[in-house]
């Protein structure tokens, strides 16, 4: 039954029962924590606001209780108003916690004690403060009386002072009649006399001075007596100070009686009834008395209300005690489950891996992969494991299979090779070229009967496989097969070895007799050298033909040259222009130069001389117009006809310029050449005109197919050569389109119009001087502009008589000048 | 919503009201001590004039009530009362008696803000300081002087003259006074003395008089040294004139001396109570069994004076009732009266008085 699983099943089923363990271990522990959590929940939400709220009111009744003796001390209504102002707040907040108290989960038997508690205290304080209230009107009144008691004894006091100051006065008139030892006995007695009738007449002020100090005393002790009890024990002395008071005002003289009768009555209204002292007094401690009470009653209300808010909250207490106590359970149980799945799964993990993995699985597969090693070295005989139903089984199955095949693969692979080798050699000798393989200690591998026979004929013996190069080509110069070689065998043979070594190109053999074999060696990966022998005597043959004809043809071309402009011989064989009949227009710069008395000097000269003297003169000048990149149409006689601006152009201009400029340089030649020619005998020098016009020509190539002229046509041709017959020997002229392309850059002198036959128009014409640059500041013109003078001259333009009218017109400009 | 605040606003004044639920006055004087029975006049007069302005409106419409304070006709303990009233926030103090009191007093109120009338200082120094909140409704020593120096010149010249002082504010300057007049109608006293106030007998001074034959005497003082120096002198057989100022105006002065008293003579403002318009007032008294002598009325007019000051200034504003007091003539159980810029009278006169059997009455 396990075996049947395969490894897949088994470890799966390993995975299963631990997984079930871990899931074991988590179920424990999410159990421990929802728990855990419903314990504390129950904790917070239920029984801690609770207890919180029952100590808060606790705490505020017991505030309130501590705040209501401070009402009994109050002694105005302001400052009554304020703690009755704070006790309400007190109590309204008291109230507001009870409210909130109700809302928790507190049983209704609690609730409604608590509530009972607070609402006894709020009526007792209630009571307190009118009790307060009340106080305060009775200590006002009673302050009132004792304010009405100060002013009756000031007032009684005030009506027995006279008497009293009088008395004193008579002691001491008395004493000081008396003390005297001069003084008569007539004058004793009559002071002593008045003494004792001032004694007797002032006595009852002295007695109601002495009950006025008695009442008020009584009056303001029993203001203030402590209790009740005393308050009476103060009534006697009162009531009999009162009634000698009274007895005393019938013996006060007259004239004050009345108003100390209305005193004694003040004093008596003060010390008796309803609206006396005592009374008020009495009201006052009674008052506290009640005070008091309520003060207790509210103490022990609030010690009820903090004895059963304590109960809530040691109920709550116990409760919170119970709940960590079951936590702590639940948690003991869940560490425990959690703490054994953790075991289990160690030593199942233990168990698998020792008993299973090691011991089954590893070993098997250490067998199969000794095989496959084995194999992959090339072993296919190796011994492979056994075949059994699981994976592994069925890999060393693989195995085997795989090892049939690579036996199988092996044998075909021997066939192929050979069949490839085979069908190689045919290949080679099939084909027309000899065809050699050297290794790469160069001993021969491989080669064609072809190599045999173009390279070694009758050397089979020499030529196997496994012959050194050496050896073979030794054997071969040996022999005198190699032409190169005669005489010289060592050198070739150094020299052949060395190219064999590193082959960089083709090398061309000759053989005996005119016979030529090109070798094509290339060095191939790995060391060995490739080399393919072909026999090219024919080719080589044909080579030979066709440089020969090509030397004759070059030699011909260049004979031909000369007679040719360079530029035309170069655009012809350069290919750039057609040698066909074709023209063009084009703006061209046309000089034409011609020796002046030419006939006349060369008549003189014999042939070969003239020749000569032509010949330099053409050669110079045709230098020189190269030089300028001038296109030579052609000689004539001894004249030159030469164009700027074909077949290459720098524009008309630029051509215009190069023109002038290389006649210049022409006439300078010249100069030079006469002094030559002067001490060679040469009598009257050559001398040249140049005639220079720019115009629109047709140029191109004239004549018929068999013979054609490449040249120019056109009225500015014969312009060109009209100039030049009317330029002064050794001078050049030039035409207004040329001196209008020129001017800038070269000075010229006006000289005249000339006409010319075919051109309807009279033509100006120019002498040209030089190069502004070579000219001296003599010649450049003079330029002013003030008030009233302009001038303007250009005395390198003048012609003579020009420079004397001028001359005539300073001069007397200058007398007017100078008065 | 606007009923809300309207219902605000009334409970907002009922309340300021019960804040300012009375105006708070002082009286100040000697309730007790050697000059008690001056004091009684000033208590009796101030208690009837706060009555009787309570009877009516109050002061702009606000009861007042009354606060007593006794300052024993001494300097400090006037000081100390003044201090007294000021702490219990009157606005006006009706007060003192003694000049001596009144100005060391008048310091405190003037600090304070505090209005001052008094009814019976007459030292001129009071209301020479140039303290704006001191009044009197009393007349000037310097005038008073003036009179007694007069009368003993024109009836006295050729007679032996002794001028008496106790050397209180009161007594010193008014003797000063007197002689100052004396002396500049030609006339010189015979003995310039002083007393010791307090003392039980005068014996020793009399017998001083008598030896320099004087006829006539002059005190600046009290009425109890008087009242016993009378008698001395009635004891003695010495016939001599006494003769003082306005501080003789209370019935003690004929029950110490007794019999010795007949034929004082003393100058005082014309006597309020023969004023018709005290004539209720005085009737009320009278019904209760006391007469109203002397400063009775004129404690009563000065709170009168200060009432009317109140209601015209409308306000209790120091300032204003100032202005009031100086700008106006008021009419009072004194008669019409009105202040010149010191706080004095502009009206005083001093009359002549006799005392005649234990009462005293103008000297005819």
């Amino acid at each position: 039954m396990l075996d049947r699983l395969g490894i897949r099943g088994r470890l799966l089923l390993v995975f299963f029962a631990l997984s079930a363990i871990s899931m074991l271990s988590t179920a424990a522990a999410i159990y421990v924590h929802l728990e855990v959590g419903s314990v504390v929940e129950r904790i917070t939400e239920r029984q801690t606001p609770s207890a919180l709220a029952a100590l808060q009111l606790s705490r505020q009744a017991e505030r309130v209780a501590a705040a209501a003796p401070s009402m009994l001390a109050v002694t105005s209504k302001t400052k009554r108003a304020e703690v009755s102002a704070v006790i309400e707040t007190e109590m309204a907040r008291l109230e507001q916690l009870l409210k909130a108290l109700s809302g928790t989960t507190l049983s209704r038997e609690s609730i409604t004690e608590i509530k009972g508690a607070v609402l006894g205290l709020a009526k007792n304080l209630r009571t307190l403060d009118e009790l307060v209230e009340a106080r305060l009107t009775v200590v006002a009144r009673k302050e009132e009386l004792l304010r009405r008691l100060s002013a009756t004894t000031t007032a009684s006091l005030r009506l027995v002072a006279a008497g009293i100051l009088v008395v004193n006065s008579k002691v001491s008139g008395w004493r000081e009649a008396t003390r005297g030892a001069a003084a008569s006995p007539e004058t004793r007695a009559t002071a002593t006399a008045g003494l004792a009738q001032a004694v007797a007449s002032y006595l009852p002020q002295q007695k109601a001075q002495q009950e006025i100090a008695v009442i008020n005393g009584s009056l303001l002790k029993a203001a203030n007596s402590p209790t009740p009890g005393d308050l009476a024990l103060s009534a006697f002395p009162l009531q009999r100070s009162l009634s000698g008071l009274e007895a005393i005002a019938q013996e006060i003289e007259a004239k004050l009686r009345t108003r100390f009768q209305q005193r004694v009555a003040e004093f008596k209204a003060l010390a008796a009834g309803d609206s006396g002292i005592p009374a008020a007094r009495g009201n006052e401690l009674a008052i506290l008395t009640e005070g008091e009470r309520l003060v207790a009653e509210n103490e022990r209300l609030s010690r009820d209300l903090t004895s059963a808010l304590d109960r809530l909250v040691n109920v709550a207490d116990r409760e919170i005690t119970d709940a960590a106590k079951e936590t702590a359970t639940v948690q003991t149980f869940g560490t425990g489950v959690v703490l054994g799945s953790a075991l289990l799964t160690l030593v199942s993990s233990f168990l698998i891996v020792w008993l299973y993995v090691d011991r089954s699985l590893l070993a098997r597969l250490a067998a199969v992969s000794q095989s496959m090693l084995a194999i992959a070295a090339g072993n296919l005989r190796a011994p492979l494991p056994k075949t059994a139903g699981d994976e592994i089984g069925r890999m060393a199955d693989a195995l085997r299979l795989f090892r049939d095949t690579a036996i199988e693969v092996e044998e075909k692979n021997l066939r192929d090779v050979a069949e490839a080798r085979q069908r190689l050699i045919d290949a080679i000798e099939s084909i027309s070229e000899g065809f050699a393989l050297y290794d790469a200690e160069d001993r021969l591998v491989l080669c064609n009967n072809r190599y045999r026979e173009i390279l070694y004929p009758g050397m089979d013996d020499a030529v196997v496989c496994g012959a050194r190069f050496e050896a073979i080509i030794r054997a071969a110069a040996r022999r005198g097969l190699i032409e190169d070689a005669v005489g010289r065998e060592e050198e070739w043979i150094a020299e052949r070895l060395d190219a064999h070594r590193s082959p960089m190109r083709t090398l061309v053999q000759r053989r005996n007799p005119d016979r030529w074999i090109q070798i094509s060696e290339r060095r191939i990966s790995g060391g060995g050298t490739v080399a393919v022998y072909s026999d090219v005597t024919e080719l080589k043959r044909r080579e030979q033909d066709l440089s020969e004809k090509s030397t004759a043809l070059e030699a011909l071309s260049s004979k031909l040259a000369k007679y040719l402009a360079p530029q035309i011989y170069r655009s012809i064989f350069s290919g750039r222009q057609d040698v066909r009949i074709a023209s063009q227009r084009k703006k061209l710069t046309i000089c034409f130069s011609d020796i002046a008395g030419f006939t006349e000097t060369t008549d003189r000269m014999e042939s070969e001389e003239l020749t000569q003297l032509l010949n330099q003169y053409l050669t110079e000048m045709s230098k020189i117009a190269l030089e300028f990149g001038a296109t030579i149409d052609k000689y004539v006689g001894d004249a030159i006809l030469m164009f700027f601006g074909d077949p290459e152009t720098r524009g008309v201009g630029e051509d215009a310029i190069a023109c002038v400029s290389m006649a210049l340089a022409m006439q300078k030649r010249m100069d030079e050449l006469g002094d030559t020619w002067r001490s060679v005998g040469i009598e009257t020098p050559l001398r040249c005109r140049i005639g220079i016009h720019t115009d629109y020509c047709t140029v191109g190539n004239f004549g018929s197919e068999d013979r054609m002229d490449y040249t120019i046509i056109g009225g500015a041709v014969n312009l060109a050569a009209r100039l030049e017959e009317e330029a002064a020997p050794g001078a050049v002229l030039i035409s207004y389109e040329t001196f209008a392309h020129i001017k800038d850059l070269i000075h010229c002198e006006e000289v005249g119009h000339i006409r010319v036959k075919g051109i309807a128009y009279s033509v100006a014409t120019y002498r040209v001087i030089d190069f502004k640059a070579n000219l001296t500041a003599a010649c450049s013109a003079i330029r002013s502009k003030l008030p009233h003078l302009t001038l303007e001259a250009e005395p390198g333009l003048m012609s003579n008589s020009e420079r004397e009218e001028a001359a005539a017109v300073l001069r007397e400009t200058l007398d007017r000048l100078r008065p | 919503m606007r009923r809300l605040f309207a219902a605000a606003a009334v409970l907002a004044c009922a309340l300021s009201f019960e804040t300012h639920a009375e105006v708070l006055i002082g009286a100040a004087g000697p309730v007790t001590g050697k000059l008690t029975w001056i004091g009684e006049q000033l208590q009796r007069g101030a208690e009837l004039a706060v009555l009787d302005l309570n009877a009516g409106r109050g002061v702009l419409g606000q009861p007042v009530r009354l606060v007593i304070a006794d300052d024993y006709c001494d300097p400090e303990q006037a000081s100390a009362a003044a201090r007294k009233l000021v702490a219990d926030k009157v606005v006006f103090v009706v007060g003192h008696y003694c000049s001596g009191a009144s100005i060391p007093a008048s310091e405190i109120y003037e600090a304070a803000g505090v209005l001052q009338i008094s009814p019976g200082s007459t030292n001129p120094l009071l209301t020479e300081l140039g303290r704006a909140n001191v009044f009197r409704v009393i007349g000037r020593d310097d005038a008073q002087g003036t009179v007694a120096g007069d009368f003993l010149a024109e009836h006295w010249r050729d007679k032996k003259i002794a001028i008496l002082h106790d050397n209180t504010t009161y007594g010193k300057g008014l003797a000063e006074e007197t002689k100052r007049r004396l002396n500049t109608r030609n006339v010189d006293e015979a003995i310039y003395l002083q007393y010791e106030p307090g003392k039980s007998d005068y014996a020793a001074e009399i017998a001083r008089l008598q030896e320099a034959g004087v006829d006539v005497v002059y005190v600046g003082g009290y009425h109890t040294e008087v009242a016993l120096m009378a008698s001395a002198t009635r004891d003695r057989g010495y016939p001599v004139q006494f003769i003082s100022g306005d501080a003789m105006a209370t019935e003690e002065l004929a029950l110490i001396a007794g019999p010795a008293a007949e034929g004082i003579l003393f100058t005082f403002t014309p006597d309020p109570r023969r004023n018709p318009e005290a004539a209720p007032v005085v009737a009320r008294f009278r019904a209760e069994n006391y007469e109203p002598y002397a400063y009775t009325l004129l404690t009563y007019g000065a709170i009168q004076v200060w009432a009317q000051a109140v209601a015209k200034a409308g306000s209790l504003e120091l300032s204003k009732v100032i202005a009031a007091l100086r700008d106006g003539k008021f009419s009072t159980v004194l008669g019409p009266i009105a202040f010149d810029d010191k706080g004095d009278p502009t009206t005083q006169s001093w009359v002549w008085y006799v005392w005649k059997n234990g009462e005293y009455a103008p000297l005819k």
